[in-house]
């Protein structure tokens, strides 16, 4: 690879970290000047408090606690490593220390020179019951400036009745506004109109190319290593880049630091098991979490593939250990590893897995400023292999392999000011077919060769308050090299419906740079609060996706193709404008948001009618790129506590694409266009033993595409096609249910129990629904007969068609 | 011969995916022009079918296109005139063998005031070398034995094919049944002439399965099945009753509490594709299922019927079920038809092909033992 490449990055990253102070302040300056914004800079008169907000129970540090000042009435919130930073004039202080579901601290400070104050909060004797919450942390909906976000804590996602009893981030959170599916059994999720591929994943910051176990099933994350999942829809923060429609940030747990804790659960489909505790007591900790299904296990004697040796099943293990070296210093190593396995035999089937790795550091230069190093890797593959044995196979791989070098900074300038900076140099190989075929002994190599590039960007971001009114300007600076390697195509122009011509083909050099993009992504947040309870928001984002996933399936599946932006292949590019007025209500037991958006997306890749996406080197030939738009609306309620708490959530919405050669250059919709999208759910505490859950949600029915006539050829029935996506699938609707049992923590011999424990029953699909997946047609089944007609047909698809009950036991010690 | 992965996620999570028949709404478009012009390179009859498109939901056969003045002609000036005689069909009966390797023809269909045209190359053929049925488990296997044919790629790009088969007589035109591949199946490889791989040999192996689930048999030498009263108490794993001219399958829930949605409930005796014939000697009635024969005719074709070919079995064989999940949305076939209106939609094809061909009877002497006895 280029070395130059890096060393744009590398200069960023080493000029911050070896200048001083002053030039830091000089660096500031000028960007404070390029924005147009004035603020009180840093100055002798001030005084940093600073330090983490841990969980008293494990060591935990907490995400998005309240540190306030009383007396000035502002203060600061963690970040995600649980760090916060608040800058004052000299002064004894009355400090408050919150964070949702856990009883306030507050500490007399006085604070005479820069003091370092790690606070540990306990969780309510209630959590998350009817523990009386701090009002201040719970405005978060209406007093940050962030909007179009959704972050829910694993208590929560733990309530949601899931399919199977199975706990599940993805399909926990695709019951929020804006986010849904395709259907049961697809891949992935979709964010305000957004295709599976737009949306980033990020699990400790690693990027995640498939998020699903099983199909669509489930999803890669296992909750018992979750601690905090955050999905941003709009109002892209700079720190963020290279996907254009959403992300969605997990947060592994960092492993109980005080005790020895094991947590598992036996469930219908699968088993889990998590060991965390203490390497240096309060200094170093660990977790380790793995699941495994063995549906094959139980199914097998029903199943006379399983029984002749077919395997089906997945499993995962992710694994992180953290090291408080001293005040300033902390790193984190954390890994996942994921597969799902199909092999009818044993040996010919497909397989397919996540492969992640992080490494970071989190230092602090000063009281004020926090810095994260992060290195990575992420590998996704998936292989297919048929034959029985060497003289006869077929082998397939695919990868697609990133590692990624990640500095990123905040500077605490003040309770007012907020300055985050950073760069990101990611390496990405794919491997599109590594494949080789055996005939009668004679092996021929079908490989297609690998595809090379780099991604390098940096970004500035502030967050200022004034006043009422809160900004949050940035801007990203991205750029993406194509680096050479394989042959390099050129195409002449789209004629419709047919595959672009090869112009010509090229030879280039290993590491020569094949075709440059840069990118400015500006992005920009307001917040004006109207009074206490109440504030209106608006924020802007450009972002560019130099990553494609190609798929031409029904659904999104574990064998969509990621391919790399290209000499032919433009980057994506989104725009998103959302506004959105919030207000709480009731002491903020009640919080209500109504969000409207807008999206404008450029280069959309679509495919030519029976395009081939494997095993082509001419992919690109079949490509054809477009606009896509995207505009909705999302209200939202929630009930924060009482014993009945829960909220409700309607999104109205369009996604629709307009590509030159499909459908007479209309605008047509997405796969995944749904106008409406109803969901509610809720929770009941009967008493401390029983706790309903129930979600409900209706849903629009989605396209499918269907024929506007039939003809015959040599004996078959093929059919004449309307335009994409112009028929509509019926109203899709399910109730889900469940009940958990927490066992009292006493026997019933009077001795008290060991330890959590818990049922889950859950019933999927109370009311035996057959939702609609899609409907295809089809000439009949039965063998065509001479001189009889052959009949054409309509076909619904239903995943489900009874309900799913399900059984799961969970334990804690 | 297990070569659909999907296959496999089909049966295994088959039980949660469900399928029912519905009535849709489709848009309907005016009639327009489809030609079937399919030759192959022979003498005697070439048969070009003219019809036109009709509703989707349209059950009946599909409209003749009449009054139609068809001709082909070569790059040797060479005209040949098709003669309509009726039903859509336009026919030249050629005394010597119709077309030359490598020559260009050019097809003109003059129809309601409209030219279209097309052309096409004849490729090389290529010749079945043998053709094995394989027994692979010692002990007897419940699906009989799979047909393996062999045959060798020539050196070179742009080799493809589609292989016809007929079972016992019976030519397999399901839409699972339309074999075709280029260049050892992988597109746009560099074709170096390598013996046909295995899943292209194996190709001409369908299976089917009675309406519970058991699998009828693919090629077999005689079997015979006792008659008692009018059943039969093993067929394949199900039980049958013989009637008339035909023998039908029990649904036993045993096996499967809901009978297999596409499977086979009625079999014709005295026809193929299963070879069953009725038998009564000295009072005892005895079905017997007569040795299979395979008859398989390789046709090469152009690199562009192939692709044509491709997408017709991908729009007509849709993965059902839980597969409808890896499917492609339907989308219309490619044509090399043209029309000097552009405006004028025409669908079809104009192909020529070159074919060999080669069939067999399961005996002793072609069924090819695969383990160690």
């Amino acid at each position: 690879m280029k070395l130059q490449n890096f060393f744009v990055v590398a200069s960023f990253f080493t000029k911050i970290n070896l200048n001083s102070n002053q030039t830091l302040k000089n660096h500031f300056l000028t960007f404070l000047l390029i924005g147009g914004i004035s603020f009180a800079a840093k100055s002798q008169e001030k005084i940093t408090l600073s330090g983490y907000v841990k969980d008293a129970e494990n060591g935990e540090t907490l995400i998005g606690a309240t540190v306030v000042v009383n007396e000035l009435n502002s203060g600061n919130i963690t970040n995600v490593y649980g760090f916060y930073s608040i800058t004052i004039p000299p002064g004894l202080y009355e400090v408050d220390f919150r964070y949702v579901g856990y009883e306030t601290i507050t500490k007399q400070i006085d604070l005479t020179e820069n003091q370092r104050v790690d606070v540990e909060l306990s969780a309510g004797s209630q959590q998350l019951q009817e523990v009386v919450v701090s009002a201040r942390a719970q405005d978060a909906n209406v007093s940050e400036v962030e909007m179009s976000t959704q972050e829910m804590d694993i208590k929560t996602i733990e309530k949601i009745p899931a399919f199977l009893g199975e706990v599940d981030v993805i399909k926990s959170i695709q019951l929020l506004p804006g986010v849904s599916s395709v259907g049961e059994g697809a891949s992935g999720f979709n964010v305000r109109g957004g295709s599976v591929g737009q949306n980033l994943i990020l699990l400790d910051e690693a990027p995640v190319y498939n998020s699903s176990h099983l199909l669509g099933f489930f999803s890669v994350f296992n909750p018992d290593a979750v601690k905090d999942v955050k999905l941003y829809k709009g109002g892209i923060p700079a720190k963020y880049g290279g996907r254009i429609s959403s992300v969605l940030d997990v947060r592994m747990k960092e492993g109980n630091n005080k005790r020895y804790t094991v947590s598992g659960g036996i469930g219908t489909i699968f088993s889990r098991l998590a060991v965390e505790g203490p390497l240096i007591k309060d200094k170093a900790s660990f977790i380790v979490a793995g699941r495994r299904s063995y549906a094959d296990v139980l199914f097998k004697p029903f199943n006379e593939e399983l029984r002749n040796g077919a395997q089906l099943y997945f499993y995962d293990l992710t694994a992180k250990a953290n090291y408080t070296i001293n005040d300033k210093n902390r790193v984190f190593l954390s890994g996942y590893l994921g597969r799902d396995v199909f092999l009818f035999d044993g040996v010919q089937g497909f397989t397919w897995g996540n492969k992640t790795g992080t490494l970071r550091w989190n230092h602090l230069f000063n009281d004020q400023l926090f810095s994260n190093l992060t290195l990575l890797v992420s590998d996704y593959d998936y292989s297919l292999k048929f034959g029985e044995d060497e003289e006869d196979l077929f082998e397939w791989n695919s990868n697609i392999i990133s590692y990624q070098f990640k500095p990123e900074f905040s500077y605490f300038i003040n309770t007012n000011s907020e300055l985050t900076f950073g760069a990101d140099a990611i390496l990405y190989r794919f491997v599109p077919a590594e494949a080789r075929g055996v005939s009668v002994g004679e092996e021929i190599n079908i490989s297609l060769e690998d595809q090379r590039a780099l991604e390098s960007s940096a970004y500035i971001g502030l967050e200022q308050k004034i006043g009422n009114l809160t900004i949050q300007p940035g801007i990203r600076v991205s750029n993406f090299n194509y680096l050479g390697g394989p042959n390099v195509y050129t195409y002449g122009d789209t004629i419709p419906g047919r595959k672009k011509p090869v112009e010509s083909i090229q030879d280039s050099d290993r590491g020569e740079i094949i075709e440059s993009y840069y990118n400015a992504e500006p992005r920009l947040a307001l917040k004006y609060q109207l009074d206490p309870v109440s504030s209106v928001k608006a924020s802007y984002n450009r972002m560019a996706q130099y990553l494609h996933l190609i798929s031409n399936t029904t659904a999104s599946n574990p064998l969509d193709l990621w391919t790399p932006t290209t000499n032919n292949i433009k980057p994506q590019i989104g725009h998103q404008i959302a506004l959105g007025y919030f207000r709480n209500f009731q002491n903020n037991a009640y919080e209500a948001s109504i969000e409207i958006y807008g999206k404008h997306n450029e280069n959309q890749l679509d495919y030519i009618d029976g395009a081939q996406l494997f095993f082509n080197e001419e992919l690109e030939g079949e490509l054809l790129s477009g606009t896509g738009r995207a505009y909705g609306l999302e209200l939202y309620v929630k009930k924060n506590n009482g014993k009945l708490n829960g909220w409700i959530s309607y999104t109205l919405g369009r996604s629709e694409l307009n590509v030159e050669g499909i459908g007479n250059d209309d605008w047509y919709p997405t796969r995944f266009d749904q106008l409406h999208n109803l969901t509610f759910a809720a929770f009941y505490e009967f008493n401390p033993s029983w706790t309903l859950s129930s979600n409900f949600s209706a849903i629009s029915g989605t396209p499918f595409t269907s024929p506007n006539g039939r003809y015959e050829i040599q004996g078959y029935v093929a059919p004449a096609v309307d335009t994409r996506n112009a028929g509509r699938v019926p109203v899709s609707h399910r109730l889900d249910l469940s009940a958990t049992w927490t066992f009292s923590d006493v026997k019933p011999n009077g001795k008290p129990r060991r330890g959590e424990h818990s049922m889950v029953f859950t019933l999927y699909n109370t009311y035996f629904r057959k939702n609609p997946f899609t409907i295809y047609f089809r000439q009949q089944q039965s063998r065509p007969e001479e001189g009889e007609p052959i009949r054409t047909e309509a076909v619904q698809v239903s995943i489900f068609a009874f309900v799913i009950p399900g059984i799961s036991y969970n334990f804690k010690f | 011969m297990k070569r659909n992965s999907i296959l496999l996620l089909t049966t295994i999570l088959g039980f949660v995916a469900c399928e029912s028949i519905v009535d849709v709404k489709v848009n309907e478009t005016d009639p327009y022009l489809v030609v079937d012009a399919w030759l192959t390179r022979a003498t005697g009859d070439q048969t070009i079918r003219l019809t036109t498109t009709q509703p989707y939901f349209d059950n009946s056969f599909a409209p003749a296109a009449n009054d139609a003045t068809v001709t082909i002609t070569d790059g040797s000036g060479s005209s040949y005139a098709f003669v309509e005689q009726g039903n859509g069909n336009y026919v030249y009966n050629s005394p010597d063998t119709f077309g030359t390797v490598g020559e260009t023809y050019h097809l003109e269909v003059l129809w309601a005031g409209n030219t279209y045209t097309s052309s096409t190359i004849l490729p090389r053929k290529v010749t079945i070398d043998s053709l094995v049925f394989n027994d692979d488990e010692p002990d007897e296997s419940d699906f009989g034995y799979y047909a393996e044919f062999f045959a060798r790629d020539p050196d070179g790009i742009g080799d493809a094919f589609w292989l016809k088969a007929w079972k016992n007589g019976k030519y397999l035109n399901q839409p699972s049944e339309i074999y075709t591949f280029d260049d050892v199946s992988f597109s746009n490889d560099d074709g170096g002439g390598i013996p046909f791989i295995f899943p292209i040999r194996t190709l001409p192996n369908s299976f089917e399965q009675d309406i519970n689930g058991n699998n009828l048999p693919l090629y077999g030498l005689e079997e015979r099945f006792t008659v008692i009263g009018d059943q039969i108490v093993d067929f394949y794993g199900s039980k049958a009753i013989v009637e008339d001219n035909q023998l039908r399958i029990i649904h036993d829930e045993r096996q499967r509490p809901k009978p297999l949605d596409d499977g086979i409930e009625i079999i014709p005796l005295d026809s193929a594709p299963y070879y069953l014939e009725n038998t009564n000697t000295n009072g005892q009635s005895t079905v017997v299922k007569k040795p299979d024969s395979l008859y398989l005719e390789l046709h090469a074709i152009s690199p562009d019927a192939f692709f044509f070919l491709a997408r017709l079995q991908q729009e007509t064989d849709r993965p059902s079920g839980f597969g409808a999940l890896f499917a492609t949305p339907p989308s219309d076939l490619p044509t090399n038809i043209k029309c000097d209106e552009p405006d004028v939609p025409v669908v079809g094809f104009f192909n020529i092909t070159n074919k060999t061909s080669l069939g067999r009877k399961v005996s002793e002497e072609s069924i090819r033992i695969n383990y160690d006895l």
